[in-house]
């Protein structure tokens, strides 16, 4: 099926109405004639070349990255990225857990949209017990609504922390507040603001509650005004356009080849979303488009997060009018667990709840791996099963690693003040890049 | 020393005229008949028709595994579409189990009789082509010829979701208050076999709770099933027929005579037959869940019978210990006083760093000190019963280099039955005298020559066995050196203590009454300094000059190839390391 993708950074289309950003002047400011020679003498000046580090703990970084660089003057010469510090054993710690309990874990992967990861990880462990058909369509459809507003969340973080680290501050506050209101949302719903472990093997925990499609509603009303806001207060500004645009190119080929997936690699042409080409879950059954621009640059990853915002919030509002009536779990006690009325006054029922916490729900031998599109790319877990009610191996493939990876060749060229937009850019989440 | 930890349970009299000849505390036990080998001679051998008759190991097990035996009729039966050849004889269950099918079950027991009372092992079968009317016990029923068997029909599947609804119509919910939680039968099948909720709505029948039946066990009649296996066992293993079923139809309930109490010496394998947790074991009750026990197979210390047993335990803790099946040995049964020798492997009493003459010091500087106090003096060296036979072993070598005097130290004789229990409460008497060699001398005599200041030395293997306060006594004068485990009388009183490892730390073997190799596995890594008794012996060998004798591993696989005991070659000659690595939490349901 071919993707439906719109190409936000042709001047026609994207940006606000009729504004062209390559209409501008780029700048050369004019110099007085002994200050061009002063210029022209700095350029001759022998220079070293020092090692400099760009620390774990850095205020302008996203997440704990330590990054050594060779700079030569501003330019950098060449990067040595070191990830890792905020690795705390999530695929170890997954051996010792039942199914279930590996929902906290997983939350805390991408940490930012964590009810993508619930989702990911529940339909791997769903594909290896054979039970996808099963899942009831209540369960599937809040699966993608919640999934949605986790991606707009996502997006929202990525833009304005990446604009308040280049100066816009006010825009920051905006996107904060957008997320805010979709965070009060969910903790209405799961009753965490962030870490809602709301999945369960089989479905979701619990229904929604009982107004929450009007709060979702008037929720996205705001957010759009405020993602709105935001887009006005930066798409003009000549700072925004100068330190975005044509910063931090990656090729699709290049792209392709470090295993990039998601908006970045949809910001250099290539139309591949994991809900349109391997359609999952009800994905099919909602008309949305997949952004995508053609220059690979930071200014291109910016407009795709922000046409993919307006299109996830697109899918939620199609979600809370298609939304069906129905369970929300699939109904097999091996699989989900019993009613609390029947575990307190059935032997069946305690069983059933006393063997699934102890024991943990029994997942056939096998290995599987399942892949959804996540806020970074495709989020894949490969997870083997040994029979027991624990896995033997719960892999996570995190998108942001592989974007990652491609960060050294996006810097060795650039200035280091440049460092700071094209990471912010690439949306790099410390747990579930170290996981 | 006798060991006060372990309760002694009287054996009941036995009627007048089948009195067992009375065995005298040790005195004048006839050495072995291999004892005739030179003092330096290497290893002990076993087995074979020239050894003491001793009695028949425990009741022959009446439901024996379908596995063919040579030079008995078998036949071929068909199950699930696959055709097996059994012996002729043996039920469709065992059958099923040499597929690989586990047919799920309650009351039957290889043990016991067959009672084919819970019906839940019902399968369809068609006899020479025609199909049976009813669905078929398959514990009960004998393998033919012609016989085609389905345990996956729908039909079956059906019953067994019926009988499990039945079993579970008045049973209690107690899981999170019960023992067997974890290792629970009834738990197993249920997710296994039975995934609906309850239809019913009625009230369920009360029955007595926490009824005090006997010594050792608790009885709770509501989770009962009435399977009748601990009924079949009281009446065919110890054959004191204490327990009963009582009343009829929804009231039935397992029950005790009036005034009766539930006290003989097996009484604990009725815990271990009870599927659910019905009779449960007053020593276990409440101290630890049975998904949070690690089990290492073993042998069982407390006599030379030498049972196989299970040692459950948690990290550097045991919790209990139940029989493993050994139809050689002790076929599916312990005795209780077996059971209770996991006391002796408590933390509290372990000996953790060496001591010369009171004050701890590092093993090196002890095992320095030990060889300077033996060097070119007189010395006594004690071979211990209770120790294992690479630690004797060692230790001769150690005898012959000092040109020592020989004596054996054990536990004193008990009382014995014709079912399991023996009266030599030492698990490798035969061993210890084999490694002694034929000059050995007694306890008794020790005391004497102590006393006659005959020696200027003496090497004690063990901290466990009987030691007059004379002996003890006397010891103050002379340089003592024991290896001990634990604390004890004979250890505190010792001048050098080297810190030896217990029988849960070590992989040794034992040689029981039958001349059978036993082999007692490690649980857990020794802490602190304690090692195996043959490195301690081993490493002071070498302070003294004498020539290395390899390590304790070596000694196990000569010992394993001359008594031809497979199993153990196999599990040296693999390269894991002897003890498993860190519990995953909650890995070892084994529900």
């Amino acid at each position: 099926m071919q993707p439906t993708a719109t190409n936000v950074a042709s001047p026609s289309v994207g940006l606000v109405e009729g504004f062209d950003p390559r209409s501008r002047q780029l700048g050369e400011l004019p110099l007085s004639p002994s200050m061009q020679r002063f210029a022209d003498e700095a350029q001759r000046l022998p220079t070293e070349e020092i090692i400099i580090n760009m620390g774990p703990s850095h205020p302008a970084m996203h997440g704990t990255v330590r990054v050594v660089l060779r700079i030569d003057g501003e330019t950098i010469k060449d990067a040595d990225v070191q990830v890792g510090y905020l690795h705390r054993g999530f695929e170890k710690e997954c051996e010792g857990g039942t199914y279930t309990q590996i929902f906290p874990y997983v939350d805390r992967l991408n940490y930012v949209s964590p009810m993508l990861n619930n989702v990911g990880y529940a339909r791997a462990v769903e594909k290896l017990l054979g039970i996808t058909e099963r899942i009831p369509e209540r369960a599937e459809y809040i699966r993608v609504i919640v999934g949605e507003i986790a991606r707009v969340c996502d997006h929202i973080t990525c833009i304005v922390a990446s604009l308040a680290e280049l100066g816009g501050i006010t825009a920051f506050f905006y996107g904060i507040r957008a997320r805010e209101h979709f965070w009060e949302l969910l903790e209405d719903l799961s009753g965490a603001r962030l870490t809602h472990s709301y999945c369960r093997i089989g479905g979701v925990a619990w229904d929604l509650t009982q107004n929450f499609p009007e709060k979702c509603r008037t929720k996205i009303a705001k957010v759009r005004a405020l993602v709105d806001d935001v887009r006005k207060l930066v798409e003009r500004n000549r700072i925004f356009l100068d330190r975005m645009d044509g910063v931090g190119i990656i090729s699709a080929a290049d792209a392709l080849s470090y295993g990039i997936t998601g908006p970045c690699l949809r910001a250099t042409g290539v139309a591949y979303d994991v809900r349109k080409d391997h359609p999952y879950s009800v994905y099919d059954h909602f008309d949305f488009d997949i952004p995508v621009a053609d220059t690979g640059d930071n200014l291109g990853r910016y407009l795709v997060r922000v046409e993919e915002i307006d299109q996830s919030l697109k899918i939620v509002e199609q979600a809370l009018v298609q939304i069906p009536p129905g369970p929300v779990i699939v109904d097999d006690p091996l699989i989900a667990l019993p009613p609390k009325r029947e575990v307190y006054n059935s032997i069946e029922g305690m069983i059933a709840h006393f063997k699934h916490i102890m024991d943990g729900l029994r997942v056939p031998p096998g290995e599987t791996y399942s892949a959804t599109e996540a806020g970074n790319g495709e989020l894949g877990f490969y997870i083997v099963s040994d029979g027991s009610g624990r896995p033997y191996k719960c892999r996570c493939r995190p998108p942001s690693f592989y974007t990652t990876a491609a960060l050294r060749q996006l810097i060795v060229g650039a200035n280091i003040a440049d460092i700071v937009p094209i990471f912010g850019s690439l949306n790099m989440i410390g747990g579930e890049c170290d996981r | 020393m006798s060991d006060e930890s372990i309760p002694r349970f009287p054996i009941p009299p036995r009627p007048l005229g089948t009195e067992l000849p009375s065995r005298p505390l040790g005195a004048d036990l006839a050495p072995p008949p291999f004892a005739t080998m030179p003092a330096t001679s290497t290893l002990p051998i076993a087995t074979g028709p020239s050894l003491d008759p001793v009695p028949a190991p425990a009741p022959r097990a009446p439901n024996l595994p379908a596995t063919p035996i040579e030079g008995q009729p078998t036949v071929k039966v068909k199950i699930d579409g696959r055709e097996v050849v059994v012996r002729k004889g043996s039920n469709v269950l065992e059958a099923a189990k040499l597929l690989g099918t586990d047919i799920c079950h309650f009351c039957y027991h290889p043990g016991l009789t067959i009672a084919a009372s819970c019906r839940q092992c019902l399968v369809e079968v068609d006899l020479k082509g025609r199909p049976m009317g009813k669905l078929q016990p398959s514990c009960q029923l004998e393998a033919t010829d012609e016989m085609v068997v389905e345990t996956q029909s729908d039909r079956v599947l059906r019953a067994r979701q019926d009988m499990l609804e039945f079993t579970l119509k008045n049973h209690p919910i107690d899981c999170p208050i019960c023992d067997k939680a974890g290792e629970c039968t009834l738990q197993r099948h249920y997710m296994a076999h039975d995934h609906q909720l309850t239809r019913i709505d009625v009230a369920k029948v009360h029955k007595p709770k926490v009824k005090d039946i006997g010594r050792e066990i608790v009885l709770d009649a509501e989770r009962c099933i009435l399977c009748s296996r601990c009924i079949r066992f009281c009446d065919e293993i110890p054959k004191t027929s204490e327990l009963t079923m009582a009343w009829r139809g929804d009231h039935e309930q397992i029950d005790i005579a009036e005034g009766q109490r539930l006290d003989n010496p097996y009484s604990m394998n009725v815990v271990d037959v009870c599927p659910v947790g019905a009779l449960t074991a007053k020593d276990f009750r409440f101290q630890i869940r049975a998904w949070e026990l690690r089990e290492t197979k073993s042998t069982c210390p407390g006599c030379a019978t030498g049972c196989a047993i299970g040692l459950h335990t948690k990290h550097e803790h045991a919790y209990r210990i139940i029989p493993d099946a050994d139809p050689d040995v002790n076929g599916h049964w312990m005795c209780d006083e077996g059971r209770y020798t996991y006391k002796r492997l408590d933390a509290s009493q372990r000996i953790g760093k060496a001591r010369v003459e009171g004050v701890e010091t590092s093993f090196a500087d002890a095992i320095e000190a030990a060889a300077e106090r033996l060097r070119d003096k007189k010395t006594a060296v004690v071979f211990s019963s209770v120790s294992t036979n690479e630690a004797n072993l060692a230790l001769e070598h150690l005898a012959a280099l000092l040109g020592a005097q020989r004596f054996v130290l054990g536990y004193p004789w008990g009382d014995s039955d014709d079912i399991l229990i023996d009266a030599d409460k030492n698990p490798n008497t035969r061993g210890a005298h084999g490694a002694a060699g034929s000059v050995s001398k007694h306890e008794g005599e020790l005391a004497l020559e102590l006393a006659g200041r005959a020696y200027e030395a003496v090497i004690f293997l063990d901290g466990e066995g009987e030691l007059s306060d004379v002996a003890t006594t006397e010891l103050a004068d002379v340089t003592s050196i024991c290896l001990a485990d634990r604390r004890s009388a004979l250890s505190d009183a010792c001048t050098i203590v080297l810190p030896a490892a217990n029988w849960a730390e070590i992989l040794g073997t034992y040689i029981n009454r039958q001349g059978r190799l036993r082999v007692v596995r490690p649980a857990w890594r020794p802490e602190a300094d304690r090692r195996h008794r043959a490195e301690i012996i081993r490493q002071l060998i070498v302070a003294l000059g004498g020539d290395d004798i390899g390590p304790s591993r070596e000694l196990t696989r000569r010992l394993a190839a001359t008594h031809g005991h497979t199993e153990l070659l196999e599990a040296l000659g693999r390269e894991d390391a002897p003890t498993p690595p860190t519990l995953l939490r909650f890995r070892n349901s084994r529900g």
